[in-house]
């Protein structure tokens, strides 16, 4: 592979929650990491395990209260986006970075044409007339692969595919540097989800956009990712590409994803779950956020804080074991 | 073994607004005892509908219902309560399937305290025994849904379920909703009720994977009808309807190294009111001829025990 | 591994939502002030044969007309009125038939619109519909004018004011039960409870009940205000209660004629009413706002 530029570097973020209830949630512990230019990178976990809160505070919609980033950069062309004006952030949304929700039914208003809602946005960002944004909206929906005729319908007459490639269409008017997609095909039928990825590979390849795509699907990863990082209770557990990943796994969740997914291993006769559930995060285990679920759990985990290990060029593991 | 469940040109209409809506359109299909059926398809193609009529939480519009040669699709209320020992479901999303206003304990004990006939202490040893079974620590009894993650809560619903010790169980969708590490738990603690109890399941989901690992027989749906009925392993080593071709080369594999060629479909999905004559899948089907949007294809047993609604089926 | 027959006791409690939402109402200032306000003045008017036993209809010719302040002593405290009756009095018992006819009728009106709007909701269709379209024909007449109706029929006793506002008060309580028991429904424990062979009778007690019960409890709440407020309104328009019983609303009609050189008379019960009534619904909104998840931060 060879060396790119980085488009987006993340360096040491927290965030955290403050609630009545619940006391201060450790929401995110200290993540690094970089999207190089073109790259498609996938944020890999649980429910509850941060990848959405990294990616709002990416786009500065993280609510606030009860969310707080403690600490942190987040570095786009150069700049710090934290250090931005919420003017700034509003431009840099949508032109520069866009985002793809999970839930296509709830992210189109359903009172507006599905064409008017592409157009509003690339009005919005760019300096065209009406007319010119209209048309540029028709365009994209033919890109994503709906009729142009079906411009001046509203989105009860769409499909949910239909509509997320609807949304896709949207987030990519304006042609942004960086795209997040957050579960796009989560919500969406098996065949239908093969249409929506085979697009999205299409216009990646087109268009040159980098990418993050949130996922706990671990065969998307394997169709649309270049890299990938583990998530696990706040923190990266384990980060290098998709190859080092899936061949060469080297944190114990990782390899506990793995082995959980019926058809993983066929000669068994039961799955081979990890045990436990993941940690409260007002309540973090002091230092290997895994240790009480792991197997291979051995003295030093509970005594010290495992360092992010590189065991090969560019792919990282939080594990005493991969220390040695 | 002999059949639990037999199942003859099974219909469930809905009336709406737009017409009638065929949710399950004349389904035959039987199920051994022990065994378990998995039953796939995508959203709307009614397979939570054939579930409800297959336990009488929803009246079938036609057909019969064979339990252990009995017909069952018109009961009286006597024979209803004793089927409801007999027959359980668990449901999909553990959050909405549990009353937030009622204990552990209360909700485990609401069916025999509904049968009648139990003494307090054997409701309250069958509670603890039952909890035990699906791994929810003592403890918990007095607690509330809501402070319980979803896979706690779908053990709720799965000792719910169980407590009467029915001797057929509809799982509908009990994992899609969990994350893949709880849910290989979940998997693994229905193989092994089934195991100790003989249960007979009819797994309901849209998972693949899921329904290939645990099922023996596959039932595939689409807008209401069968399309293709196998035994596990025949299914994904030769699936002949189109439909099930596209759907297995659909889902994205945890491997990088399987690069499988999917099949892409076009076209939209046909309502399914009042859908007419002609395959369903027609529209979309990267084969289709034009008797396929003429004629309803006629089910065809190409191997023993393989039965496919296709007009070219073995062909393609 | 222990025996299994274990006592349900030995384990830890687990407070329900609605223990959660009593805490988040203790914490709430102004919910308790509404609370100790309507302590007070039920307390006080239960035990007015104790701070006042002369009685309310007890007179003193030589003492009418004093001014609140006037003459020392408890019972002057508030003054007399035109027959020389202690106005203290007169509030206290005043406030029993009030305070009984604002619970009784706001236990009638929820009740039975509880019963309609459950109903509605559970069975649905055609039932659903005859029994809302009726229920809409009685909520075009203003519920006051209801209860004009009533109570001008059958008479003004204590019963038929109750009846009478309660009655008036059912379309909106049915309304308000039957939006959120119709959400329920559609909710999967309600199909599980079918599944284990619940009657229809039990679902309804134990599933469908208890989880709309928080909207209920501050309509209740609030609507023990406004049953106050309709009854007084009956009074003062002489289809109440009817004198020497001293009800806060007949006290007010009475008052009209001495309003200009003793105003204190329509003043006390009618700060009385007000005090009441923004008590009931200081609660109710601290109610509201503890039961409501949503506002939960």
């Amino acid at each position: 592979m060879d060396e790119k530029k980085n488009i987006l570097s993340i360096k040491d973020l927290s965030v955290h929650y403050f609630t009545v209830d619940m006391g201060e949630c450790h929401a995110v512990n200290h993540v690094s990491f970089d999207l190089g230019e073109g790259e498609t990178l996938g944020l890999v976990g649980e429910t509850g395990a941060g990848k959405t809160t990294i990616a709002l505070s990416i786009l500065g919609l993280l609510q606030s209260p009860p969310g707080r980033i403690l600490n942190g950069e987040i570095f786009y062309k150069g700049e710090d986006l934290l250090k931005k004006s919420e003017a700034k952030m509003r431009e840099i949304r949508g032109e520069e970075i866009a985002m793809v929700f999970q839930d296509p039914m709830t992210a189109l208003n359903p009172v507006d044409r599905v064409g008017d809602q592409i157009a509003e946005m690339i009005y919005l960002h760019q300096k065209v007339s009406r007319a010119e944004a209209m048309e540029k909206a028709a365009e994209m929906l033919e890109l994503v692969g709906i009729s142009r005729d079906r411009y001046r319908e509203f989105p009860h007459q769409f499909s949910g595919g239909m509509k997320q490639r609807v949304i896709i269409a949207m987030a990519l008017s304006c042609s942004p540097k960086i795209l997040l997609a957050d579960e796009p095909t989560t919500a969406l039928d098996v065949t239908i989800q093969a249409q929506v990825l085979d697009m999205m590979n299409e216009l990646k390849k087109n268009l040159g956009t980098s990418v993050i795509l949130i996922t706990h699907d671990l065969g998307v990863v394997a169709q649309m990712c270049n890299r990938v990082a583990i998530v696990y209770a706040g923190e990266i557990v384990e980060i290098g590409t998709v190859e080092d990943i899936f061949d060469h796994t080297g944190h114990p969740y990782t390899k506990g994803l793995f082995t959980s997914l019926p058809g993983y291993d066929d000669t068994s006769k039961r799955l081979k779950p990890i045990q436990g559930l993941m940690p409260d995060p007002a309540n973090l285990p002091p230092h290997c956020k895994f240790a009480p679920r792991c197997e291979h759990c051995c003295e030093m985990c509970e005594q010290r804080t495992p360092e992010f290990t590189e065991v090969s060029p560019g792919h990282f593991v939080r594990c005493h074991l991969a220390e040695k | 073994m002999a059949d639990i469940l037999e199942v003859k040109h099974l219909k469930k209409y809905f009336d709406v607004s737009a017409g009638t809506l065929h949710a399950v359109d004349d389904l035959n299909f039987h199920i051994e005892e022990g065994t378990t059926l998995g039953v796939v398809g995508e959203s709307g193609c009614g397979k939570s509908t054939l579930g409800r009529v297959l336990i009488h939480l929803l009246e079938s519009t036609d057909g019969q219902i064979l339990y252990k040669g009995e017909d069952i699709t018109r009961v009286n209320s006597k024979r209803l309560t004793q089927l409801r020992h007999d027959m359980q479901i668990i449901f999909q999303d553990p959050f909405a399937s549990l009353n937030p206003r009622m204990t552990i304990y209360q909700t485990i004990a609401e069916p025999m305290q509904i049968a009648g006939g139990y003494s307090k202490q054997q409701i309250n040893e069958n509670v603890y025994k039952m909890m035990d079974t699906v791994g929810l620590a003592r403890r918990l009894a007095n607690a509330y849904p809501h402070e319980l993650d979803g896979g706690r809560r779908q053990r709720i619903g799965i000792a719910r379920a169980l407590v009467m010790d029915p001797k057929f169980v509809v799982c509908d969708e009990p994992v899609s909703a969990l994350d893949v590490s709880i849910q290989a738990q979940i998997i693994n603690l229905l193989l092994d009720i089934q195991e100790e109890r003989k249960i007979t399941y009819v797994f309901i989901t849209h998972d693949l994977m899921v329904v290939k690992y645990i099922s023996d027989k596959i039932m595939v749906m689409y807008l209401g009808q069968m399309v293709e009925f196998a035994d596990n392993d025949e299914l994904f080593a030769a699936p002949t309807h189109p439909y099930t071709q596209a759907l297995l080369s659909a889902v994205p594999q945890p491997d990088i190294h399987k690069k499988t060629e999917r099949i892409i479909m076009k076209g939209e999905i046909k309502s399914p009111i009042d859908p007419g004559p002609g395959c369903r899948f027609a529209a979309r089907c990267p084969y289709a001829k034009d008797i396929c949007r003429q004629e309803s294809p006629a089910l065809r047993e190409t191997k023993p025990g393989h039965i496919v609604a296709c007009h070219f089926a073995g062909e393609l | 591994m222990e025996t299994s027959v274990e006592k349900i006791e030995k384990y830890p409690k687990h407070k329900s939502s609605t223990q959660e939402a009593l805490g988040r109402l203790v914490k709430n200032k102004t919910a308790m002030l509404g609370f100790f306000v309507l302590v007070i003045m039920v307390l006080s008017c239960l035990f007015a044969n104790v701070i006042c036993p002369q009685g309310y209809d007890a007179q003193s010719i030589t003492e009418r007309f004093t001014a609140p302040g006037k003459l020392p002593g408890l019972q002057y405290i508030f003054g007399t009125d035109n027959l020389g009756r202690s106005m203290l009095a007169r509030i206290l018992y005043g406030g029993r038939y009030s305070i009984l006819i604002g619970i009784g009728a706001a236990t009638v009106g929820m009740v039975g619109g509880v019963l309609l709007g459950l109903i509605a909701a559970y069975y649905g269709g055609r039932v659903d519909n005859i029994v809302m379209r009726i229920l809409d024909v009685f909520n075009a007449i203003p519920s006051l004018l209801m209860a004009i109706v009533v109570s001008s029929l059958f008479g003004g006793t204590v019963f038929n004011c109750i009846m009478a506002v309660g009655i008036a008060a059912i379309p909106a309580n049915a309304r308000t039960a039957r939006g959120p028991a119709l959400a329920i429904m559609n909710q999967d424990y309600i199909e599980a409870a079918k599944s284990i062979d619940a009657s229809n009778f039990r679902i309804m007690l134990r599933h469908v009940l208890p989880n709309i019960s928080s909207v209920l409890i501050v309509r209740y709440a609030m609507g023990i205000g406004f049953a106050i407020l309709t009854t007084s309104g009956l009074s003062f328009l002489g289809l109440g209660v009817k004198p020497p019983t001293p009800e806060w609303g007949a006290m007010l009609s009475g008052a009209r004629q001495y309003m200009a050189q003793s105003p204190y008379l329509i003043i006390i019960p009618g700060l009385a009413i007000a005090l009441i009534v923004l008590a009931t619904n200081l609660f109710g909104d601290g109610l509201r706002d503890a039961l409501d998840p949503k506002l939960k931060y």
